[in-house]
């Protein structure tokens, strides 16, 4: 007998009945809300006044505008070198717990340590860091130390991108780590056991067993990593406000500005849609190259 | 499942349902008025302290009055009425006013509130023009009452002057360079790092350093009430003094680290910097919260130039209005008129409300250098009246941040600025 192929439209009435909440819930919070972004972006509104169509020119505006294109590169700046800095820490400190350098004790407590900040507040933990890059702050005080004198965390446009980087990933790594941990948890160990037999050393078998292993896992890592960083917000408004001078405005946070500060809602709306589009081309492009060379 | 759980299950609900109508019902006999306010904990319970008059008089209103962090109100009130939301009144500032005005979002004073038979008996309550310069008058018509009239002076801390070796009398700076001088005396660094600023103000808030800015540009001689005179004034080459004005403070004099801290009302107050340029006789209630006591704070003159026109800090306000979504705009106006009628309370924290029943002596004791403020707020420095007042703020200090933090060249950042402002306008 032929198996019926797998269908959405081939499901019984109850599968849809079952998912009917969480559809209405999607729709309303997040099908809803997009489309009416997409919508709004082709008015000028600032609230107060009626709506006014004004077609494609909020992305005509948006595309000639240096704040724009200024905060869009500072934007993925942000987020290749945060992706590349957290998965590279996440992965190095997965291995690292996973392995037998260290005794179980120590193993849980570092883990611990390294996770704690995932589950921190991220305005707290903004406010916090925001009195350790002050002048006067532990940042300042130890790079004074270090180099002879105060960096200038907060008050210079070339390191204050780098100051929102390492909070950044302070606080993220963590939730990576566990994913390659779970990834790695997933690896059978009889590789490993053949490949010590076969005279592989760890580098061998991190080069030859782990990483091919763990391709699904680093797609899911980076994909998500990559979103989320993409739309990093909180930080920087409550740190740095997006200064100074603007070096620390990423696009979330001038989507943020151009709508609440400047009460341009059409054209923060325009903004936020070439932000979605930026994350499809990104996720699209991902996924196809991990996707790549799957065996 | 079994009928007697369904039966009971019904019955809940239906109790439920009554009683939940019966709520409804006694709640629906009171008339509402929500009114969104800003929070300042000095002044909180004044405000208080109004609408539990107002609902003794009138035990058939609740009052609901919504406090709200002052940096979010504007935009609350903004969201409010653009989703015909509940909102009877509000309190803006007259820098946020005109965009609201020009939408027409507010109503025209009904004396009725008052008690009175015109409206010019009501502007009669207030002091000549206290309507006008808090935002409340707007095309030929009133539509507030003030709430609050306030002028910015500059604020010194005569124990760190003494520390310095200066006079807190005769070494009190007049001019512009006399202030830098005292600033630079009184910064103190320790290993090379800035632990006291001389001046500070707050980079992050574009509204501060901009109203300080005003001043500087009034001094000048520039326009910056109209549109037309600051759009003129951005194409004047004198332009680069008001920028760097506040530029050197921290470049050239140094007196000024931006990385010390953020809000200089605070900063001022736990003695991490020994002036400021953005407080008004309010500050003294606010100053209480903080370490440094009142006696070692003066209250001064703001700096002027040389060769410059004879123009002091900053003259603001707020002003109380009523939304055109007020279900009873004539009660709702007697409420406001009850919420601005402590003037006596609000000077005893120097928080200046300009009704006629207001205690001069009372202000005089009340408000230490009550005659700075007086003789500033004559000569007090007029605030740009734009429905684009958050962009033009923005774009003017991204000119002197530009210089600051970037290094750019200030002939380099006023061209942007032009061409920003122009495209703007």
């Amino acid at each position: 007998m032929k198996k019926k192929r797998y269908s959405v439209v081939n499901l019984d009435w109850h599968g849809y009945v079952f998912i009917l909440p969480t559809l209405v819930i999607f729709s309303i919070f997040l099908i809803y809300p997009m489309i009416n972004a997409f919508w709004l972006s082709a008015h000028s509104w600032n609230l107060l006044s009626p709506k006014e169509f004004v077609g494609f020119e909020n992305f005509k505006t948006l595309f000639t505008n240096s704040r724009f294109l200024s905060s869009y590169k500072l934007t993925m700046q942000f987020s290749i070198i945060s992706v590349i800095a957290i998965n590279l820490l996440a992965f190095t400190f997965s291995v690292m717990l996973a392995s037998r350098l260290l005794k179980d004790s120590h193993k849980n407590v570092l883990q611990s340590m390294i996770f704690l900040p995932v589950v921190l507040s991220v305005v707290a933990v903004g406010i916090v860091w925001k009195y350790m890059y002050q002048s006067t702050g532990i940042m300042s005080v130890l790079s004074a130390k270090l180099f002879g004198k105060p960096l200038p965390w907060l008050t210079s446009t070339q390191t204050a991108p780098y100051s929102m980087i390492i909070v950044y990933v302070w606080k993220s790594v963590g939730y990576y780590m566990v994913m390659y941990i779970a990834g790695l948890l997933d690896i059978p160990t009889e590789l490993y056991e053949a490949a010590k037999i076969d005279g592989a050393n760890f580098w061998h078998r991190l080069f030859y067993i782990t990483i091919p292993s763990l391709k699904n896992t680093f797609a899911l890592a980076v994909v998500s990593c990559v979103i989320f960083t993409f739309g990093s917000f909180p930080l920087q408004f409550v740190i740095a406000g997006g200064g100074p001078s603007r070096s620390t405005e990423v696009m979330a946070l001038l989507i943020y500005l151009e709508a609440f500060r400047f009460n341009k809602y059409g054209y923060s709306a325009a903004i936020s849609v070439m932000f979605f589009m930026t994350l499809i081309v990104f996720s699209f492009f991902q996924l196809k190259m991990f996707k790549s060379g799957k065996t | 499942m079994r009928k007697s759980t369904l039966l009971v299950v019904l019955m809940l609900l239906l109790s439920m349902t009554v009683v939940f109508a019966a709520a409804q019902g006694e709640t629906a006999a009171k008339q509402k008025i929500v009114h969104y306010h800003w929070t300042e904990t000095s002044y909180d319970k004044i405000n208080n302290e109004a609408v539990k008059m107002f609902q003794e008089k009138h035990p058939e209103v609740e009052i609901n009055m919504l406090l709200l962090a002052d940096a979010d109100r504007a935009n609350q009130i903004r969201i409010a009425l653009a989703s015909n939301g509940e909102i009877d009144s509000f309190a803006l500032s007259n820098m946020e006013a005109a965009e609201f005005h020009a939408a027409k979002q507010m109503q025209v004073i009904d004396p009725k509130g008052f008690g009175k038979s015109t409206v010019q008996q009501v502007v009669d309550m207030w002091e000549p023009n206290s309507i006008e310069i808090s935002g409340g008058f707007w095309e030929g018509q009133y539509y507030g009452i003030p709430f609050e009239l306030s002028n910015y002076v500059a604020w010194i801390n005569t124990k760190f002057m003494q520390e310095a070796g200066l006079d807190k009398v005769n070494d009190i700076p007049k001019t512009w360079d006399d202030f830098f001088a005292v600033a630079k005396k009184m910064t103190v660094d320790q290993g090379g790092v800035r632990v006291r600023n001389g001046f500070a103000t707050n980079s992050k808030a574009a509204g501060f350093p901009f109203l300080i800015m005003s001043a500087i540009a009034a001094q000048q001689g520039f326009d910056w009430l109209t549109e037309e005179g600051f759009k003129k004034s951005i194409n004047d080459p004198k332009i680069a003094v008001v920028i760097s004005t506040m530029t050197d403070m921290v470049t050239k004099y140094k007196i000024w680290d931006p990385g010390l801290f953020d809000d200089e009302r605070e900063g001022f107050g736990t003695g991490k910097t020994a002036t400021f340029l953005t407080g008004g006789s309010w500050y003294w209630g606010v100053l209480d919260n903080w370490g440094t006591p009142r006696t070692d704070v003066a209250a001064m003159a703001y700096p002027r130039f040389a060769d410059g026109e004879d123009f002091g800090g900053i003259g603001y306000g707020y002003c109380l209005y009523v939304s055109r979504l007020a279900k009873n705009p004539t009660l709702t106006w007697e409420f406001l008129d009850t919420m601005a009628s402590q003037p006596n309370e609000f000077i005893k924290l120097g928080y200046n409300q300009p009704r006629k029943t207001l205690d001069k002596d009372l202000a005089l004791k009340s408000i230490p250098a009550y005659e700075v403020f007086a003789t500033e707020t004559a000569k007090a420095s007029p605030i740009l009246m734009t429905t684009k007042m958050a962009e033009v703020q923005d774009m003017v200090w991204a000119s002197a941040t530009r210089v600051i933090f970037e290094g750019m060249d200030l002939n380099k950042s006023i061209e942007i600025l032009r061409s920003d402002i122009n495209g703007l306008f």
